[in-house]
């Protein structure tokens, strides 16, 4: 277009500059064409939606192939010691070590996976963002207090955090008086807790970064409150950069949820987790080498996509961290 | 420097206070068990559960036990006793910490050779097959699931399930100080495990430094005088990208203590790692808690020693007020 | 894992008939034991045991796990009588010199020890009366708590001592060194008898002991004294050094060990117990492929017991049957379980021989079709193998057509749950226990049930769950144990044995006639009428279709090609004092 090199994978400024300055599409329309031209970062997005099409048409898909459901025991798939037989033409991918359908049980996994890592990453994103701003806005002892709490999370080490939190939340009733309940609703919490002062350090960087950039006191200038310059003025220019962060959030949440899953803290069974399963198939993973290894491998596609798709629109959006 | 030694060192100590108290909070205010419940066990009469709240001060305001938890934690650094056994949790911490230092340093130490090298060759070739290639591997690794990676590393190269007999199993680890040769065998699977996701991202670090580095004014002298190509890189673009590795490896720490828990389950070394993972199979909070802060405790000082070297290496920096 | 305290009713014949059993790899204990000879194949050499956690308390008078007993407590430690290796129900005099006279229409019981019984170092001494007296005693105070201590030993004097107003427990006399008289407040020696073989009943040297068992929590664990022909390692002031919580606990020769006084063969010269192998598969490998190993308190997953029974002849595997029984409690009081037909229908659609494949097959023992085992008097009365002839318990396969009908009895004419309860369950987080409870929750939901699963640690499942009257649990799986029939089924499914917290009998069972079944049981001496009676009582606890039985289960042991591994007893587990290496 028009002044502009679209082969320059510029420093900074694609989505902080007003756009009609340097050019006539929009910071999204520009990303987006840089996307395109990277051929891995299509594949990555064609994975995502992939993986994502699968989460949301799970029993669809059961359906169609023909397997039973991912929680439909058949002891008869068992030898008579209990041990499961592999891959067939009635069992795609094997059963697992109750006779359950591990095919089935992968994509219903991929729900599971993807719902906690997205309303994890979604959860954190918001606060920490608002925190961010804040904390990058107003400056002064609310940035300190702020930062100091995001130090303090921070510093914990998150997995072994996360097990305390998830193991103290797994007896009884729950944490926080039974708000907090074991399973999907703790994984979100801790990976949540977890996750938000990333995001917040994050937005407060850029934030500060706006304000010296003549934004915010432009925007004073022509008269505006400060609820109007923080939403209308520094949350659209940061939206790119969380986007990309949340992007890359997600893989990092979906192995944590498995990790958690596999350390036997996170997802309850008989709810079908790839990194439950995981744990499920050490006991016989020398004879029954499919459920260890496809859960993986659902794990490590899922996650590449995401990895890659997150690395392109970081080189597109212009930030390398 | 000394206000930046001394203000980083401040900083330090707030901190801890900090983690500690929200250590509390965590693992003594929300669950909503009653500690003397779980510690009571088997024999849980109402009024055995009743002398032990009395003898835990459970049943004292919580801003007294706060207190009293924190000058244990201050002044005598008493992490409490294990529901389990009743062993002090501080003791039975640092029994296993040389089994996690050895899996964790070690694992440091060959990423960081092992990204030094691959990272070099990716720099000094950028763009072809070798560099492209080494990205996607890096890729892979980084989305694996490291307990994975080690299941699959057992069943290709472990001596005794593996295809291909090359390193001893699972549960093989001795003590440095009663067999350095098992000590250092039964390592070298976990090593490459818990070493495999973050060479990845290392050597792209420092593929990125070297590059920045290498169009540099003074390396185009340098080899306009006709050193070596090696001696070039070695002496001035490895000084400078010190820096952010340094930086990186204080920030993994966290990430790391969570690998090393994960590897430390598989292969069965008996570090803190599988020490936090047995204690959270049986519900004992004190030793759970007592590792989160030991381990928390560990991440603040490293942090605080890579921010006093990186304040040596780059005396440029001073302490900006700006984004951290 | 849960099993009452007592272990043998003397007297009591031995039931060990197997009937034909569904598997042809199970060896009865007696078979077992009469290959164990009382000689060593070879003495001397190190025995490795591996275990999977360690043991619940290194303190005697405080441990209740049986594993820990077994591995540990029983190599180091002696009592008045121990069990017969070759006829477990028999009991013979280990530290006694002979059998007890009993006396006052069972109220008094009078023992008289050998003389030449000695301490490990540092204590160096013969035991006494004394000892004997101090090693209960001190099981009742407030430092050592032991938690079998109030329910086992029903002596005069109890109450005084834990008060505090008496000095001594008036029920245990010492009249000389050599001779200790019990003072019973009911006439049960039998049971009492049974009782003194637990560990707290080994005798505890008072002058050096007292000084750590005035700390609180006691800390005599850590330089306990040995009277067995093994002692955990320790230095010359007591304190251990073999201990190595969570890692290992070694375990070396006593020195003062009379091997005159004692029947024991004692072959090896060191015990390595090797803890925290939490991968059952690499250590039963390591075991199966290593020398002088041996696997300990956990149960090698079915593939590697497979291939080992396939390799060399089969000989690295042993598999015991044990008097472990494994069932499915319904709560008889919740609804909808409180419905007996809705029971019925569950008993009658349950796959028992799914549960049983995963547990393992064969190697995890024998279908069960009710809860008396094959090892205890009364299991031919109840029905034997094929169980009471109610038809909900003819297919171990399930029968899905009879169990519809049951529940159109029950008033669902669908033939499936429609109303609006959830059961709760509680299971507990080890594989494969979680596995287990999957399946119970699946094969009630053919039915129409909704099973409310909760995975905890295995501990917190009883203790603040099943044993807990108020949380209404309606299901609870696990095992029990006892060494007769009145252990494996009184305090489970006796109407009488309701409390309100520590309480076994999770089904809620308050059945007047099977109560008083109970009551003639218990005080009937006729080995052959008590035998009928808890059939009888098994048959009636089926009949209410209180439980659901699914395993006798039997225990497999791994060893190394160079070990002689003598099995048997009631959990069918390792003697560590007779199995020798090379």
């Amino acid at each position: 277009m028009l002044g502009v090199n679209e082969d320059d994978v510029g420093l900074g400024d694609a989505f902080t500059a007003s756009p009609s300055l340097t050019s006539a599409l929009s910071p999204a329309a520009l990303v987006w064409r840089r996307l395109r031209r990277d051929r891995v970062a299509i594949v990555a997005l064609v994975a995502v939606l992939l993986v994502t099409v699968v989460a949301l048409t799970a029993p669809l898909l059961v359906d169609l192939v023909g397997a039973p459901g991912p929680n439909v025991q058949n002891s008869a798939t068992l030898s008579d010691i209990g041990l499961p037989s592999g891959p067939s033409s009635s069992h795609l991918l094997g059963v697992d070590e109750l006779g359950r359908d591990v095919f089935s049980r992968v994509v219903y996994g991929a729900r599971i996976s993807l719902s906690v890592a997205f309303i994890a990453t979604g959860l954190a994103a918001v606060l920490g963002t608002l925190v961010g701003l804040c904390a990058g806005f107003f400056e002064g002892v609310v940035d300190s207090l702020l930062s100091r709490t995001m130090d303090v999370v921070l510093a914990f080490p998150v997995m072994l955090l996360a097990l305390g939190m998830a193991s103290a939340c797994s007896t009884g009733k729950g944490c926080a008086a039974g708000l907090v309940k074991p399973g999907f609703g703790t994984v979100v919490f801790v990976l949540t807790f977890a996750g938000w002062p990333r995001f917040g350090r994050l937005v407060r960087g850029q934030t500060l970064s706006l304000r010296h950039h003549g934004f915010v006191d432009a925007a004073r200038g022509l008269g505006s409150t400060n609820k109007t310059i923080l939403f209308t003025e520094l949350l659209p220019n940061l939206v790119g950069v969380v986007t990309v962060y949340a992007t890359l959030m997600v893989p990092t949440n979906i192995l944590f949820e498995a990790a958690l899953s596999f350390l036997g803290v996170g997802i309850q069974p008989p709810n079908p987790s790839w990194g439950a399963m995981i744990a499920e198939a050490i006991p016989v993973f020398q004879s029954a080498w499919w459920f260890l290894v496809f859960p993986g491998m659902a794990l490590i596609v899922t996650s590449l996509a995401f990895n890659l798709l997150g690395d392109a629109l970081t080189d597109a959006v212009g930030q390398n961290q | 420097m000394i206000a930046y030694v001394a203000r980083r060192v401040v900083g330090a100590l707030v901190l801890t206070l900090l983690v500690s108290s929200m250590s509390f909070v965590l693992f003594w205010v929300l669950p909503s068990t009653d500690p003397a419940t779980l510690r009571a066990g088997r024999q849980a009469t109402p009024q055995l559960v009743a002398e032990i709240r009395a003898g835990l001060g459970l049943n004292k305001p919580i801003y007294v036990q706060y207190a009293r938890y924190m000058r244990r934690l201050v002044f005598h650094f008493d992490l409490g006793y294990s529901y389990q056994d009743n062993y002090s949790v501080r003791s039975q911490i640092f029994s296993r910490l040389p089994a996690t230092a050895s899996l964790a340093i070690g694992a440091i130490v060959l990423w960081l050779i092992l990204a030094a090298v691959l990272g070099t060759l990716m720099a000094l070739r950028p763009g072809s097959l070798l560099d492209r290639l080494l990205t996607v591997v890096s890729l892979f690794f980084i989305s694996s699931p490291v307990y994975w990676l080690g299941l699959v590393g057992l069943l290709l190269f472990s001596q005794d399930i593996g295809l291909w007999h090359l390193f001893p199993g699972a549960g093989t680890y001795a003590p440095f100080s009663s067999n350095p040769a098992v000590w250092a065998s039964s390592l070298v699977l976990p090593w490459i495990v818990l070493a495999s996701t973050y060479v990845a991202i290392y050597a792209r670090v420092i593929r990125t430094s070297l590059l920045e580095v290498l169009g540099h004014d003074y390396i185009r002298t340098a080899r306009a005088k006709g050193l070596g190509e090696f001696r070039v890189v070695a002496r001035h673009a490895y000084r400078s990208a010190m820096t952010p590795i340094v930086t990186l490896t204080a920030l993994d720490l966290g990430g790391l203590l969570g690998g090393v828990i994960l590897v430390e389950t598989i292969f069965n070394i008996p570090g803190i790692g599988r020490l936090a993972w047995e204690s959270i199979q049986v519900g004992d909070l004190p030793m759970i808690q007592g590792t989160v802060l030991v381990g928390a405790f560990f991440i603040i000082a490293l942090n605080l020693g890579a921010d006093l070297l990186y304040g040596v290496l780059d005396t440029r920096v001073r302490p900006r007020r700006a984004a951290t | 894992m849960r099993w009452p305290l007592v272990l043998l009713a003397v007297g009591t014949a031995a039931a060990a008939s197997l009937t034909a059993s569904s598997s042809p790899a199970l060896r009865s204990a007696d078979a077992a034991l009469a290959h164990a000879s009382a000689t060593c194949s070879h003495r001397g050499g190190t025995l490795t045991v591996l275990s999977n956690n360690d043991v619940d308390n290194i303190d005697p008078g405080i441990s209740w796990d049986i594993f820990s007993w077994t591995y540990v407590t029983y190599v180091t430690q002696r009592q008045l009588y121990r069990s017969d290796p070759s006829d477990p129900a028999r009991l013979i005099p280990d530290i006694a010199s002979g059998p007890p006279a009993i006396s006052d229409g069972g109220k008094t019981i009078t023992v008289h020890l050998k003389p030449n019984v000695m301490f490990s170092p540092p204590v160096n001494r013969a035991v006494t009366s004394a000892d004997v007296q101090y090693g209960l005693e001190r099981g009742f105070s407030k430092n050592v708590a032991n938690p079998y201590a109030s329910l086992s030993y029903n002596l005069v004097g109890v109450k005084a001592f834990t008060d505090g107003t008496a000095s001594h427990i008036a029920g245990i006399v010492t009249p000389n060194t050599t001779t200790v008289v019990f003072h019973l407040t009911t006439p049960t020696p039998t049971a009492f008898l049974d009782n003194l073989l637990n560990p707290l009943a080994s005798p505890v040297p008072a002058d050096y002991a007292a000084q750590f068992d005035k700390q609180d929590p006691s800390t005599y664990g850590q330089h306990q004294a040995a009277t067995g022909p093994y002692m955990i390692q320790n230095d010359s002031s007591g304190k251990l050094t073999g201990y190595d919580p969570g890692r290992q606990i070694t375990l070396v020769r006593n020195p003062n060990w009379n091997a005159s006084s004692d029947s024991r063969p004692a072959c090896v010269d060191r015990i390595v117990e090797s803890l925290g192998n939490s991968d059952a598969t690499v250590a039963s490998q390591r075991v199966t492929q290593g020398s002088g190993m041996i696997t300990g308190n956990f149960e090698p997953p079915a593939a590697v017991s497979e291939a080992a029974a396939t390799s060399n002849n089969g000989r690295d595997i042993s598999i015991a049957p044990t008097t472990k029984v494994w069932y499915v409690s319904l709560n008889t009081k919740v609804p909808p379980l409180n419905n007996l037909n809705v029971r019925k229908a569950i008993l009658a659609g349950f796959d028992r021989a799914a549960m049983w494949k995963v547990a393992g097959g064969r190697f995890a023992g024998q279908i069960a079709s009710h809860l008396i085992p094959p090892e205890i008097a009364g299991f031919a009365q109840a029905g034997g193998v094929r169980g009471p002839r109610f038809d909900y318990l003819s297919s171990p396969n399930g029968n899905l057509a009879l169990a519809r009908t049951y529940m159109k009895k029950a008033g669902y004419p669908s033939g499936k749950y429609t109303g609006s309860h959830t059961l709760l369950m509680y299971g507990a987080s080890n594989a494969p226990e979680t596995q287990e409870a999957q399946v119970i929750k699946a094969q009630l939901g053919l039915l129409g049930l909704k099973v409310n699963l909760k995975i905890v640690d295995r501990n917190a499942m009883y203790d603040k769950y099943c044993n807990v009257v108020s949380q209404k649990v309606a299901l609870c799986a696990g095992d029990w144990a006892g060494v007769d029939a009145y252990q494996q089924l009184y305090s489970p499914f006796d109407g009488k044995a309701i409390v309100p917290t520590g309480n076994s009998n999770y089904s809620l069972l308050n059945d007047p006639t099977i109560n008083h079944l109970f009551d003639v049981a218990s005080v009937t001496s006729n080995t052959k009428k008590s035998a009928q009676l808890y059939g009888l009582i098994d048959r009636d606890i089926m009949g209410q279709a209180a439980a659901i039985p699914w395993l006798w289960s039997a225990h497999v042991t791994l060893h190394s090609s160079d070990v002689h591994a003598v099995v048997g007893g009631l959990f069918g587990t390792a003697d560590l004092t007779a199995t020798s290496v090379g």
